[in-house]
């Protein structure tokens, strides 16, 4: 899957990746934007930044996000 | 109680329930517990002073050491237990009005807040330019982020794509009123420092003078301490100055905002390289106790292709932005072929065609839909007269006597979505062909450059190639050193970098005091609460965002200067009145429910309310259909929606933005206001069964009961 | 009609408004609502007195109340086992629509909860075998709470005592 800036995401599971970090537990199920994804080269590793509804903006590996909507 | 329950409006709820219950029931005891009560509400409300908390603590002393009864002395007892234990919460909602939950509706931060990693309270400064307060507008941003005008320029404005009006139309210009704030208040010469903290005489050393490390050293400057930032290149700003070309970010607005920093006392040493310069020893015993690795991602992916390394024109897209930047303005080649597709990609074509390249090509291996740049940057680089080549996968570099002369690429088809949803480019066989070029600039990714770092020798490094910290407060595995930015992120945001600074000075400072890290990433704080400007429905829906103009297409090509060129004062006051000031609407959509399933009136059309099913947003049908019942102003939990009586008429309005607008009657005995012909034409029709004759009835309330009270008198005359 | 009635004899009010107070604070009411009231009528003079009339005002729970008919939310209602007319906060919603459609100014806006308050004859009281509020604070004993059969006909002898003494 590769993200697009304006996406909307859903936190669909706990990530895999080294970068998850425990607060990032209670994002599990919430709604969010990508803001800023890879732009140099559609990384699907890169870690991407994601503007969640009311809980800020964070920087996230893909492997947690699905895109909802649209 | 859950970590996720906020304190005070836990204990709220809790004390109301008790006095509702009648509990405490000694009368003294139900005064104290009252009074300790509307304290409470007062924090919850973000209304308490700096002395509400000692008030709490003292009035629960009262009843602990005076009451009367047992169940009175464990009352007193359980508050102060309550409030010592969540001393930090109570004081976030006193001094900072900041519900760190999100459950105190008074508190809750703008959805545009909350997106900013920075924190910037948008909807108090959206306001303030407004208002026509620019330096107060930048004193706001400034809490958050010292790089406003940077960041009105340039920055990726996360905001803006949470923005509630993007529901109803688009978003507000959140960056473009930035910009104008910075650019308006520094013409004026009221861009101005606040009054930092007396110096405290601890050294910090910053190593990489970019926005990270730079918003570091402005905040920790601000607390008092001495900060050093050692900066490798010949000018500070890190990848806004040798990044950003200056058609998007001129030099002069990172100036004018470093020297801002600089003014502090940050002692700024440039051309000096962390390990070669300047030592982990060195620095150590000029008495620098923490260290900020700020280092960012100067490195470059190769193509990894036969004659990258060969021949001469040959030069990555970071190299050849930071040489433009640093002065070089020559050529890389008459014809160039940038690889990639993102936004590196674009500022280097962009670059290019500046210089003088006559001929510049994007390549990128997928279609136009699949190029992570974005948007604008690829419409305005197609503007200017880039090619793009999509599905073209570079395979050679050829060359003649040392030079380039040409790449050669295949044609490629997309594959079907893999299972990862991914469409893979597929070479078309026999589709090669030579693009002849004299430059070749790859630009398909940075990485972090860790030479020179080894010194940190208990700084883990991930499998990203950046540098492990805890995220919510920058630190690395070693013990007072910390690293924000790219270096952290991998290649990101100025905007994430001014966050981590911010975040990795208070750390700083917390390792210093020795007070416990945060575990929990800080929610924004809001700097102001101000008052909404009054505008009718259709003016609100009327208003677009502005259109910035642009430089003409022709000077692009050949200049440097600034691309887009700001907003005008009658844009900006116009775009500020377009806020829909989400810091005083939760959108809990309370109003809308009752209006349409209690009330069945169904006046209120704001689908924007809704961040996952929005729907249509119209806000003109209230005033056809408003009977003016107010129940939604009732209901209302953060006063968002008001109805109040003006001059003769009921009026609607929702942050300011009047909704509905109706004459109001009079009683025919006292002339009390009785309500609008539309609400009384409602309950007529509901009471029409009953009293078909009542329908022209004008009386309050107040002279209908005496009217009826005076009919029931018995005045008989005295017995004789 | 409710199955109770709550008659006033007006001859011994003294107007003193402890049936008003006890009634606020049974309800923990703020500044502003009176589901109950003393309508003052008078001074006027009768005969070579002055004389003045103290009404009071609760609600009368009518048969057909206009304010139920004109509650959207279904938050006033008469219940069924004894017809007394009340709100169901729960539901209220704040629109005041009952407040304007009462031609006795009976139900009362609590500004401080933002919902409708109105007399219930203290069902709650009534239910324990207690009087409402008023009637049990009320110094002169004027007030009268029963179901209507029993309610003393203090009127009607007063009435037929002064039409005796015309003769």
């Amino acid at each position: 899957m590769t993200f697009r800036q304006g996406q909307k995401v859903e936190i669909y599971r706990r990530s895999d990746d080294e970068s998850w970090e425990d607060y990032m537990e209670e994002f599990m199920g919430m709604h969010g934007i990508i803001t800023d994804p890879d732009t140099s080269k559609n990384d699907p590793d890169a870690l991407i930044e994601v503007s969640l509804d009311e809980k800020g903006t964070h920087r996230l590996p893909q492997d947690c996000l699905r895109v909802i909507g649209q | 109680m859950s970590p996720h329950t906020c304190s005070v409006k836990s204990l709220h709820e809790e004390l109301r329930e008790k006095l509702n219950t009648g509990d405490p029931a000694h009368p003294w005891c139900r005064q104290k517990a009252s009074e300790i009560f509307d304290l409470v509400h007062d924090v919850s409300q973000g209304q308490a002073g700096g002395d509400h908390l000692d008030s709490i603590i003292e009035l629960a002393g009262h009843l602990t050491d005076q009451g009367p009864d047992a169940k009175c002395r464990e009352l007193g007892q359980y508050v102060t237990g309550f409030v010592n234990r969540n001393h930090e919460e109570f004081l976030s909602h006193i001094h900072t009005h900041t519900c760190p939950t999100g459950h105190c509706p008074m508190l809750t931060p703008a959805p545009c807040q909350m997106a900013c990693p920075a924190g910037i309270d948008v909807p108090s400064y959206v306001t303030l330019v407004g208002q026509g307060k620019y330096a107060e507008a930048i004193s706001v941003i400034r809490r958050d982020n010292p790089f406003p005008w940077v960041c009105g320029l340039i920055c990726t404005h996360p905001c803006e794509f949470m923005c509630v009006r993007g529901r109803m139309d688009s978003p507000i210009a959140i960056m473009d009123l930035k910009g104008f704030a910075a650019e308006k208040s520094m013409s004026a010469r009221q861009y101005v420092n606040p009054e930092p903290l007396p110096d405290n005489g601890r050294k910090v050393c910053v190593v990489g003078a970019g926005p990270g490390g730079l918003t570091a050293a402005y905040y920790l400057a601000l607390r008092g301490y001495r900060v050093t930032v050692i900066e490798a290149l010949p000018v500070p700003g890190g990848m806004m100055m040798v990044g950003i070309p200056r058609y998007r970010l001129p030099r002069e607005v990172i100036d004018r905002e470093v020297s801002m920093i600089e003014s502090l006392g940050v002692d700024l040493r440039l051309n000096t390289r962390f390990g070669t310069d300047a030592t982990l020893d060195s620095l150590r015993s000029e008495g620098h106790e923490a260290f900020l690795l700020a280092i960012g991602a100067h490195g470059s992916y190769k193509l990894m292709i036969p004659g990258e390394e060969e021949f001469k024109g040959v030069l990555p897209a970071v190299p050849f932005l930071r040489r433009v930047s640093l002065g070089d303005h020559r050529m890389p080649g008459r014809r160039v072929a940038v690889v990639g597709g993102g936004n590196v990609a674009m500022d280097a074509a962009r670059t290019s065609l500046r210089l003088g390249c006559e001929e510049v090509h994007i390549l990128y291996r997928r279609s136009h839909d699949q190029m992570p740049a974005h948007h604008e940057e690829v419409v305005e680089a197609e503007e200017e007269g880039v090619q793009f080549s999509y599905l073209t996968i570079p395979k050679e570099i050829q060359g003649e006597n040392g030079k380039v002369t040409g790449i050669v690429c295949v044609r490629a088809e997309l594959s079907e979505p893999d299972e990862s949803g991914r469409r893979r480019p597929v070479p078309v066989a026999g589709s090669e062909h030579v693009i002849p070029v004299d430059a070749v600039i790859p630009a398909i990714g940075q990485e972090v450059q860790s030479q020179g770092m080894e010194g940190f020798e208990q700084v883990d490094w991930t499998r990203r190639s950046t540098i492990r910290v805890n995220t919510v407060t920058m630190q690395t595995h070693q013990e007072g050193v910390f690293a924000v930015g790219d270096a952290v992120t991998g290649p990101a945001t100025v905007v994430e970098a001014i966050s981590g600074g911010k975040k990795a000075a208070s750390a700083i400072h917390r390792y210093f005091e020795g007070i416990a890290q945060p575990t929990l990433p800080s929610v924004p704080v809001r700097r102001r609460r101000l008052a909404h400007f009054e505008a009718p429905a259709a003016l609100k829906t009327d208003l677009q965002r502005p259109q910035m103009s642009l430089l003409g297409n022709e000077r692009r090509r050949v200049t440097f200067q600034q691309v887009r060129l700001g907003l005008d004062d009658a844009q900006a006051h116009n775009e500020s009145k377009r806020c829909l000031r989400c810091d005083i609407c939760i959108r809990c959509g309370r109003c809308v429910e009752i209006c349409r399933d209690k009330m069945g009136i169904d006046a209120l059309c704001l689908g924007y309310l809704d961040f996952d099913n929005p729907g249509p947003t119209d806000l003109r049908i209230t005033a056809e259909r408003c009977i003016a019942c107010g129940a939604c102003a009732t209901n209302c939990p953060t006063g968002a929606m008001q109805m109040t009586d003006q001059n003769g008429y009921r009026v609607l309005s929702l942050c300011g933005t009047v909704l509905n607008r109706l004459q109001l009657e009079y009683c025919e005995i006292c002339g009390a206001v009785l309500g609008p012909a539309r609400y009384h034409d409602y309950i007529m029709k509901r009471v029409r069964d009953i009293s078909p004759e009542m329908s022209n009835r004008r009386v309050c309330l107040d002279c209908a009961r005496s009217r009826s009270g005076g009919r029931h008198a018995e005045i008989t005359p005295p017995r004789e | 009609m409710s199955q109770y009635f709550l008659f006033q004899d007006q001859k011994k009010c003294i107007g003193c408004m402890a049936c008003v107070v006890a009634c606020k604070s049974r309800q923990k009411l703020p500044r502003g609502p009176l589901p109950s009231l003393i309508v003052t009528v008078g001074p006027k003079w009768v005969g070579h007195l002055p004389r003045t009339a103290f009404t009071f005002m609760p609600c009368f729970h009518c048969e057909n109340p206009w304010c139920v008919a004109a509650c959207p939310t279904g938050a006033m209602f008469q219940r069924g086992e004894d017809g007394i007319v009340t709100v169901n906060p729960d539901l209220c919603v704040g629109c005041k629509t009952c407040i304007s459609a009462c031609p006795w100014g009976a139900p009362q806006w609590n500004p401080e909860t933002g919902k409708a308050v109105k007399c219930d004859y203290c069902h709650d009281r009534v239910k324990t075998g207690l009087e409402p509020a008023c009637v049990t604070v009320c110094p002169t004993r004027c007030l009268y709470f029963d179901t209507p059969d029993r309610i003393p006909e203090i009127r009607r002898e007063r009435y037929a005592r002064a039409r005796a003494q015309d003769f």
